[in-house]
């Protein structure tokens, strides 16, 4: 059985597998940035905080998937098995580029504008909402971006941990040696992380400040 | 009017900016701070407007001591000009130049009238300009927005550190010209940073002449041409003290008076 008609044989599975694999990305990836984008904004008023808060974050990034899955598993209430886990590692994946950008897009933005902005008479959250945020918009993004798409790929592996999503097909094709059944998870897998990836980058430049270079 | 009293500032790594400065603005006159890059003069200027804390010494506004202000109503009571411009490259021309009065809380009609007349009378069509970006615009026509943006919040004081110094020369002098031209009909109390001797002349009622954080002499434009009080003051007039001083009499009828 070819994979197209694996996957047409089994459409409601693989849909319904994909729903999945969005709400774990999903809701990962909002928490992420419910986070990050305020300790990245908290790491540029508190340089000294940065190195640590990075490096931490950085050496989470650097556990494998699996392995953090697994060290989940006899934690209580964010540990165990199913979806709180999964969302718990997806989170926690995601927090690295997300941080990392906000706090470096920050930090970019031109001195003077700042200093104008301050000399004008904004108060400190007035230059974050009207000057700093807006400026670093599109660094912010592209750590978004970054984060959602790495995230899609590592999902795949929450289907070990009985997080449902489209790594069921996975892992069920590896164990039936079954090619096609392994395709029709990952096939779906990436066509969602470069939909998420080109969706993300439209949000990006319609909300984005506008680009430069059109003039003078 | 504004009034510094003895004082001193010392960055971080041990840079003494400041080490002793007084001197005081009156009302509606223009005052030049000059001297060689690291004396002193940015750091001076912003004390004024709070973005520099004198580590001692008091400045006082209409004789009320500037610390008794509240640090942001001040600063959206004081134009703000600087050389890098500093406009907000996501907003627009007519946006850039409302961000004080939307800051003061004014009513869009208000704020939408008030723009028009601030980019008129920096002599740029609000119909053309308005809705354009920063990046879109010369360098001269950046420091245009600079200016109307300082002004559109009616401060009484207008801060203005090296505004025309990353201008070309011609660029240069038609804003100076222009500003000088303005400054007839608003009467604004300036303090004024350059480092260029011609510019001090040009603009200023007075001249303040810093070095290594001590104004070494303040006097009117004439008073420093002709009497210059130290060698310092002497050597930042070169060899240009005769052509200055009738570059002062020309310039002196087309200023304002305070």
């Amino acid at each position: 059985m070819s994979f197209v008609e694996f996957i047409l044989s089994r459409k409601v599975e693989v849909l319904s597998a994909t729903l999945q694999h969005i709400r774990l990305t999903g809701i990962s990836v909002a928490l992420a940035v419910g986070a990050g984008v305020p300790v990245g904004v908290m790491l540029t008023r508190f340089p000294w905080l940065a190195r640590w808060v990075l490096g931490v974050a950085g050496v989470i990034q650097t556990i494998p998937s699996l392995a953090l899955l697994g060290f989940l598993l006899p934690l209580p209430l964010i540990g165990g098995i199913g979806t709180t886990p999964a969302v718990v590692a997806l989170f926690l994946y995601s927090l690295l580029a997300i941080i990392r950008n906000t706090y470096t897009g920050i930090r970019q933005v031109d001195p003077a504008i700042k200093e104008a902005a301050r000399g004008m008479g904004m108060t400190d959250m007035q230059v974050l909402r009207m000057v700093e945020l807006p400026l670093s918009l599109p660094m912010i993004m592209a750590g978004i971006r970054i984060s959602a798409v790495v995230c899609v790929g590592i999902a795949t592996l929450c289907a070990a941990i009985g997080a449902g999503g489209l790594g069921q097909f996975i892992f069920r094709g590896i164990s039936m040696v079954n090619n096609a059944m392994i395709l029709a998870g990952a096939v779906p897998a990436a066509v969602l992380a470069l939909c998420l990836d080109f969706l993300l980058g439209r949000a990006e430049k319609h909300f984005g400040p506008p680009t430069r270079g059109a003039g003078i | 009017m504004i009034e510094l009293r003895n004082l001193t500032k010392t960055f971080p790594g041990g840079v003494r900016a400041l080490r002793d400065v007084s001197f005081s603005v009156g009302r509606g006159e223009f005052v030049v701070l000059i001297g060689l890059s690291g004396c002193g003069k940015t750091t001076a200027l912003k004390t004024i407007n709070r973005l520099v804390k004198p580590d001692s010494g008091t400045i006082a506004i209409d004789d009320v001591r500037s610390a008794e202000w509240d640090e942001i109503s001040l600063r959206r009571n004081i134009g703000y000009v600087i050389q890098d411009v500093g406009l907000l490259p996501h907003l627009t021309v007519a946006q850039n130049v409302a961000i004080v009065p939307r800051l003061r809380g004014w009513k869009g009609d208000r704020i939408k009238e008030k723009v028009e007349r601030m980019l008129a009378m920096v002599n740029l069509d609000p119909a053309t300009f308005g809705d354009r970006y920063p990046h879109e615009l010369s360098g001269g026509q950046q420091q245009r927005i600079g200016v109307a943006r300082a002004l559109a919040g009616d401060p009484e004081i207008v801060l203005m550190d090296e505004p025309f110094g990353a201008l070309d020369p011609i660029t240069r002098e038609e804003l100076q010209d222009e500003f000088l031209k303005l400054q007839q009909q608003i009467h604004k109390t300036i303090v004024f940073v350059t480092h260029d001797i011609f510019e001090a002349v040009k603009m200023g009622n007075r001249i303040a002449v810093m070095k290594d954080g001590v104004v070494e002499q303040i006097d009117t434009v004439e008073g420093i041409i002709e009497n210059p009080a130290s060698e310092f003051v002497r050597s930042f007039l070169g060899r240009h003290r005769d052509y200055l001083a009738r570059f002062a009499e020309e310039m002196a009828s087309q200023k304002a008076q305070p």
